[in-house]
């Protein structure tokens, strides 16, 4: 019998699965997203509700809770930092880390796939589970097809800071336009002030009056989904809670595109022409 | 008999109690003895209500998703300081 090569000892064999618990407590969480927090040695979260953290305690013996590194005044960056490097000290101590965020756990969320680049670059296994996000949540409750008119999904930030093209002809679904401008925890709010910027930015594609949708998913199954409707100019004195999406209807019919479609009628006569020679 | 996480994880995946109109959620809870807390938030659909299960707490024991520490972990920064 041949021996199977044996794994040299230095081979590490901590483990990272970042899973996603999805948005209702109770209703998302997929079977093998469970799997990976009952079987992890140490299980990690950012959860939206108590009771949902509750539930996950149910799963696992040691769940620890990623949340109370949020302090007063302290940059949301070093926070997600220090959650990478708590996730990393146990994957190089050898263990079985899972670590749980509330949706997807890759969707608007910088630490997991950190995470998983600095344990993969390490020789770790690291991978991530897909889960029920919010953006998933929002097509079902507010009867929106991303493939209709086509979506795109910005950090409302990033629409600030950066130069990006906006297609009014689509949906526009904009993430944590509650934090804007609030880089810390308890930092002066400046949402106003910013969310005003960025009606204006909006205002060259979007009439002021275009109706904007305010919408926040059940996390909790007694809950109903959250639909408002406002104008577009009332963005920034909205009471606006940090579990809230903002979407944009499309403003614009989808126009045609004349030149491609002539250049695609060409080559239908072509293929027409080379069937009947 | 649930207690309030089990009652959760119970409406949560089922599809008669998920989307059952509240009076008929909260007498299927009332029936099966459920706290009175869970009932209020059951009827009103408000999770707040729930609040006193927790032991209350900084966000009002509503959890991470509101309040001052809600989870909220996107880069919305980290693009900044990386760029
Ligand atoms: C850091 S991201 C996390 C998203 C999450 N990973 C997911 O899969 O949905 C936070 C943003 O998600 C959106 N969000 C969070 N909870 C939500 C909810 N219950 N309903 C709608 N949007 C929500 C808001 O735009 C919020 O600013």
């Amino acid at each position: 019998m041949t021996n199977l090569p044996l794994a040299p000892n230095d081979t590490p064999r901590g483990s990272l699965a970042c899973v996603g618990m999805g948005m209702t407590l109770g209703s998302h969480l997929t079977p093998l997203a469970r799997s990976h927090i009952e079987q992890a040695d140490v299980v990690f979260s950012a959860l939206s509700d108590v009771a949902v953290e509750k539930w996950l305690a149910r799963m696992n013996p040691d769940v620890r809770n990623l949340r109370p590194y949020y302090k007063e005044g302290k940059p949301r960056i070093e926070t997600y930092q220090e959650w990478v490097d708590l996730m990393l000290t146990e994957v190089r101590a050898g263990k079985r880390v899972c670590a749980v965020f509330y949706g997807h756990p890759g969707i608007f969320a910088w630490s997991p796939h950190k995470a998983i680049e600095i344990a993969r670059a390490e020789g770790f296994q690291a991978h991530m589970e897909p889960g029920i996000s919010a953006e998933d949540c929002l097509y079902a409750d507010l009867g929106i097809d991303p493939g209709s008119h086509g979506c795109q999904h910005f950090e409302a930030s990033q629409l600030l800071f950066s130069e990006r093209r906006i297609d009014p002809a689509g949906y526009l679904v904009l993430w944590q336009v509650a934090p804007l401008g609030n880089w810390s925890v308890g930092a002066f709010p400046k949402g106003p002030a910013y969310r005003q910027v960025l009606v204006d930015l909006l205002s060259q594609d979007y009439p002021l009056e275009h109706e904007i949708i305010i919408y926040r998913c059940a996390t909790l199954p007694i809950e109903k989904a959250s639909i408002r409707r406002a104008a577009l100019r009332d963005l920034p004195h909205l009471q606006l809670g940090t579990e809230e999406t903002v979407v944009l209807p499309p403003s614009q019919p989808v126009k045609p595109n004349l030149a491609i479609r002539a250049r695609l009628a060409e080559l239908d006569k072509l293929e027409q022409a080379d069937i009947s020679a | 008999m649930l207690d309030t996480i089990e009652w959760l994880e119970t409406i949560g995946q089922n599809a008669s109690l998920r989307h059952a109109p509240a009076e008929q959620l909260v007498s299927t809870l009332d029936q099966a003895g459920a706290s009175a807390a869970l009932k209020a938030a059951a009827m009103s659909g408000d999770k707040s209500k729930l609040s006193s299960e927790w032991g209350g707490g900084g966000d009002g024991g509503t959890g991470g998703g509101e309040g001052p520490f809600g989870v909220d972990h996107s880069s919305h920064s980290a693009w900044i300081d990386n760029d």
